[in-house]
């Protein structure tokens, strides 16, 4: 079986099983908030405006226009009840690719923790193969972090996060490659194993 | 460009260089006495870092627009701070909650090209003359402090400084005006036909959150803790975010400790043979700073100045005015570690 037939058919393992579906449903829209809520897209807050719509003089201009590396200039401001988000569409592809990752890479390792606690000696590596992808959502949090933990900024921080970003991607797409190879490669030898108990014995060919 | 007339093409070589500086301060009036300095420009341009964003990614607002008293009144705050200008008959406020955001507006008035300027990060609030040009964020800093850059030159500029510290015109200095650091509440009371500066910037922006912390109470990175970003000096004769009021000289760069002042209102202090004298201005919550060589005294009546013949407000004593402005002491000790402190 070659690697894409191997990586389709663990995404078909993840959308099959009940548990794994409803994390990457659940992780993907949560995960997004978060994210923009860390780079400054989305305010929470306790007043209570009318639902409206402020567009910018030049959306089409400032689509992609940067603020910093992977960080794009918002077309509208949108005041919700209890949030005011500052409406970038680009950033907002950025935060659901990097949700729908997240929520992958999190759905495979968790399926693997389950199947790992059956048989026991295999909960270790289970949960070694689930580090990586736990690890790269955690770039993308690392600003949360800080201000969770009231940390200043220094120089050398905040240049680093500019480049968090294109870092979490690389080490999501790289997990999910992983977790999904293993995925495919242990769904192969459990068919094969099933093909094998179905084939009548004295059918064996030399 | 002939072998045999090489003195031709050097001459005109130096005239389009002649050419293009003058065209460059013309686009950019600078003083005719730069602004004194602790250090070598030198040393200060290979001070600067990289503040984390690229140039113009914190975008300087360049067609700004207005709103009156009455309109502005909708989403600002009595408490809010706000910089204020005055040319003649004409007053503008620009909010420290739109320009935290940009921190500079590139505007005009009285027929005049002025940007002004806000840092997050020391507190500093100055105003400069742009002429032709106009200013932007280069997204670096040095003491933690705003490098602007013009758009005719593409010169660095410090902030505080005012000065250029790389590019084709190092080491000038720009033409500096009054920017008053206030309150709404007491802007809009001095000149209650004032315009402010409108939320409507080009850009979108959450105005009502600051993402450093608040000043009204001040809160986050403006109450407490050091520079964010390591600076040229360290003097730890105040808290590194305690407001002082400076002002640079030929003789030097003294600092008045503002909530001292707001006690004693008046305060003299002689440097190098000059006495400079500071007053408190209550009704906009500043300190005005002047030239006091005949060390002339003043009592403190009714929120006046009284010499003992006339009673002057604070704002028109009949002294030379310094342009001084407010800074966060770390900043201002760093840029002038001579500094002469009044506490």
């Amino acid at each position: 079986m070659s690697e894409t037939a191997h990586w389709r058919a663990a995404l078909r393992g993840v959308v099959h099983d009940g548990q794994s579906r409803h994390i990457v449903v659940w992780c993907t829209p949560l995960y997004a908030i978060l994210y923009l809520w860390a780079i400054g897209d989305i305010h929470f807050h306790s007043w209570l405006p009318e639902l409206s719509v402020i567009w910018t003089e030049d959306p089409v201009g400032l689509l992609f226009q940067q603020r910093n590396l992977f960080y794009f200039e918002g077309i509208a401001i949108i005041n919700f009840p209890i949030a005011t988000y500052l409406f970038s569409p680009t950033n907002l592809v950025i935060a659901l690719l990097l949700a729908v990752l997240v929520g992958l890479n999190l759905a495979i390792s968790w399926k693997r923790i389950r199947q790992a606690g059956r048989h026991r000696g295999q909960s270790s590596a289970a949960l070694l193969v689930s580090i990586p992808a736990l690890l790269a959502g955690t770039t993308c949090s690392a600003p949360v972090i800080l201000v969770l933990l009231g940390i200043q900024a220094s120089a050398a921080v905040l240049a680093f996060f500019s480049v968090l970003v294109p870092i979490a991607l690389v080490l999501l797409i790289g997990a999910l490659m992983f977790n999904l190879s293993h995925e495919g490669l242990k769904h192969e030898r459990s068919e094969e194993g099933g093909r094998a108990e179905q084939e009548p014995p004295g059918i064996h060919t030399q | 460009m002939s072998a045999r007339h090489p003195s031709i093409g050097y001459s005109l070589a130096v005239l389009f260089m002649l050419f293009s500086a003058s065209q460059s301060l013309a686009d950019l009036p600078t003083r005719d006495a730069d602004v004194p300095l602790a250090y070598p420009v030198e040393r200060l341009a290979s001070a600067a870092i990289s503040g984390g964003v690229p140039i113009d990614g914190i975008p300087s607002i360049d067609e700004p627009q207005f709103l009156s008293t009455e309109e502005a009144d909708r989403y600002l705050s009595p408490d809010d701070v706000v910089f204020g200008v005055t040319v003649g008959d004409e007053a503008k406020a620009y909010p420290q909650r739109v320009l935290v955001w940009h921190e500079i507006v590139n505007d005009s008035m009285g027929g005049e090209n002025i940007s002004v300027t806000y840092c997050p990060l020391t507190g500093t609030a100055l105003g400069f003359r742009r002429g032709k040009t106009s200013l932007g964020v280069s997204g670096d800093l040095v003491n933690s402090n705003l490098i602007m850059y013009d758009r005719a030159t593409n010169s660095r500029w410090s902030q505080v400084l005012g000065t250029a510290i790389s590019g084709p015109l190092k080491g000038q200095s720009l033409q500096e005006f009054p920017l008053l650091w206030t309150t709404w509440q007491q802007w809009k009371e001095k000149y209650p036909d004032t315009k402010v500066l409108s939320r409507t910037t080009g850009y979108a922006r959450n105005y009502f959150s600051d993402p450093y912390g608040g000043y009204a109470p001040r809160s986050g990175y403006y109450a407490s803790g050091g520079p964010t970003f390591p600076t040229l000096y360290e003097d730890s004769r105040l808290e590194p975010k305690e407001v002082v009021v400076g002002v640079r000289s030929a003789e030097g760069a003294i600092a008045f400790k503002k909530s001292a002042l707001r006690q004693s209102l008046m305060a003299h202090h002689e440097l190098n043979g000059m006495t400079f004298t500071a007053v408190y201005d209550a009704s906009l919550d500043i300190v005005r700073i002047y030239l006091n060589p005949e060390r002339s005294t003043f009592k403190h009546e009714d929120g006046q100045f009284y010499d003992g013949g006339q009673r002057w407000p604070a704002d028109q004593l009949p002294l030379q005015a310094l342009n001084a402005f407010e800074a966060m002491w770390f900043a201002w000790a760093a840029f002038y570690p001579e500094t002469r402190l009044h506490e």
